[in-house]
């Protein structure tokens, strides 16, 4: 009853699929009683690379409700990022339409916050100027610096609302970039596998800390991992991505009771499950990496031979 | 030299250098900001400005002087040809060098036009421009000298044509203290203003300090 595959489609059929490709209309459209906040339509995106075209997404279609925390989950190089830069509008897929409130989304907007992977906050601010520059339609100055330490309270860095972001941690830069974001007051926050680059104790915590705000501010969010149990703890909706050509495999509901811990035994459960149904695809994508790592090999321009086992069941199943 | 006519010397090349230096950095800055944000004008001008740079400022004076005469604006124009491509390629790689991440986050934000350029280009590529501005006085400085010495006699007398009025009296004090205080106002200038500037922004972006 927790996890509910909106496929009608056996789950098996479509992982032992030939290449795994699941072909769009696969999936019966989500339970649309309220329009979708962000629609995707047969999104197609592919990028020029070294060996040739790659796609990075084949005929992506998939919906998310208001007020939904929705989570993408895959390993490197399914085109989540990608995914989610069409949705922020700074991508623009080659064909396919992404909406947004049942509008085209045509380019960036301050409706939509994105939270990047390293917290892209602007090194020549503090860090209350840089939620500061999130407020700049507030032409008085107090104000804005008032608003601005309201948001940086919400992240409890109140305290370090003058240093320059590089005397803060890893995690501590994440969170003003996080207080950024809010202070857009955007509809919808996209999130960048916002934990990636932080160590575990930090990641949980975070974890919890974005579910809170999410509970206290309701916005549509986007959230990019390839970590499961991150998605899991955080997702009312969790898409799971396969690799070359990207493109989603499956979509889950996950309904445990908020607010949800990461540790908690429920959702290593519903992870493993999750990691179950994705064994085959990291198969395929280890198998194919070491496949690539020979054939650089052969044209004596090897690779690292550690880029295997980095691409593959370590990335997604970390954390777990 | 009791009479004081080197400190006036001194505050002469200084004010011109001061004049050339700003219309130096402020077209260079524009320039700059342009060659690094127009792909076509970067092709076309921007790379006439690389090419420019390999000619010694003082080969402008001829230009300068079949253009303004004998007279202080064919001096001010070898110093802004000497400080302006300086700087002007030293702020497109600074443009060019931005982490595309601080600018998407910035267009993200809606920061666009006017508003990109001052408060995340400039600010993102300051430590460029500081060194751009450095090298830059370090060649009006230069340049000045050469227009000085040998192209204008007319007009108040700099440090450049006190050196020449050395040479000319044969009084060898009057050249080494001339060229004691321009290295002397290239060390004050560095240390007191550069590397002060450049150290400050260093800290704030914690980067090591020099």
């Amino acid at each position: 009853m927790a996890i509910i595959p909106t496929s009608l489609k056996d789950m098996g059929a479509q992982l032992s699929g030939r290449n795994g490709h699941v072909p769009s209309g696969t999936f019966p459209p989500t339970v649309a009683a309220s329009p979708a906040k962000i629609r995707l339509e047969g999104v197609n995106v592919t990028f020029a690379g070294r060996q040739g075209e790659v796609a990075a997404l084949q005929d992506v279609s998939l919906a998310i409700q208001p007020g939904e925390f929705a989570c993408l989950v895959g390993p490197s190089g399914c085109g989540k990022s990608t995914l989610l830069n069409i949705i922020a509008g700074l991508i623009k897929p080659q064909s396919g339409t992404a909406y947004k409130d049942e509008q085209p989304i045509t380019g960036a907007g301050p409706d939509r916050a994105v939270i990047f992977q390293e917290s892209a906050l602007f090194p020549w601010l503090t860090a209350v100027q840089n939620v500061e520059f999130a407020l700049k339609h507030i032409r008085n100055r107090r104000e804005r610096r008032d608003r601005a330490m309201g948001f940086l309270q919400m992240v409890h860095l109140s305290r370090f609302a003058s240093a320059n972001p590089h005397e803060l941690s890893g995690g501590m830069r994440q969170r003003v970039a996080i207080a950024r974001a809010l202070a857009m007051d955007p509809d919808i926050l996209l999130m960048d596998e916002p934990f990636a680059a932080l160590d575990a104790q930090t990641r949980d915590m975070l974890i919890e800390e974005v579910q809170r705000i999410w509970l206290e501010t309701r916005k549509t969010v986007v959230f990019v991992t390839h970590n499961v149990l991150e998605a899991v703890t955080l997702g009312d909706r969790v898409f799971s991505m396969g690799t070359r050509p990207g493109r989603i495999k499956q979509e889950l509901l996950i309904q445990l009771a908020r607010p949800r811990q990461v540790e908690s035994t429920e959702t290593a459960r519903m992870a493993q499950r999750i990691l179950a149904d994705l064994k085959d695809e990291i198969r395929k994508i280890v198998q194919e990496e070491s496949d690539h790592a020979e054939q650089d090999k052969d044209r004596g321009r090897a690779g690292h031979p550690d880029a295997v086992s980095a691409g593959g069941p370590g990335v997604m199943g970390d954390g777990i | 030299m009791q009479d004081g006519s080197l400190l006036l010397a001194t505050k002469i090349s200084l004010m011109r250098l001061a004049v050339a230096f700003s219309i130096a950095l402020i077209a260079g800055t524009t320039l700059g900001l342009l060659n690094g944000t127009v792909p076509l004008f970067r092709r076309t001008v921007g790379a006439l400005a690389l090419g420019l740079q390999t000619l010694p400022s003082i080969c402008w004076l001829p230009l300068a002087i079949v253009w303004f005469g004998l007279s202080e604006r064919a001096i001010l124009f070898v110093t802004l040809m000497g400080a302006l491509l300086a700087i002007t390629i030293a702020v497109t790689d600074g443009i060019l060098n931005i982490p595309p991440l601080y600018l998407r986050a910035a267009r993200m934000m809606g920061a666009r036009g006017f508003r990109l350029y001052r408060e995340v280009m400039i600010p993102a590529a300051f430590p460029a421009i500081i060194s751009g501005a450095k090298q830059g006085w370090a060649f009006a400085w230069r340049s000045l000298m050469a227009g000085e010495l040998i192209g204008v006699s007319k007009g108040a007398l700099g440090l450049g044509q006190q050196l020449n009025v050395g040479r000319d009296l044969n009084d060898m004090s009057l050249v080494l203290a001339v060229m004691a205080l321009l290295i002397g106002i290239g060390i004050v200038a560095d240390r007191l203003v550069f590397t002060r500037i450049e150290n400050s922004v260093r800290r704030r972006w914690g980067l090591a300090t020099a």
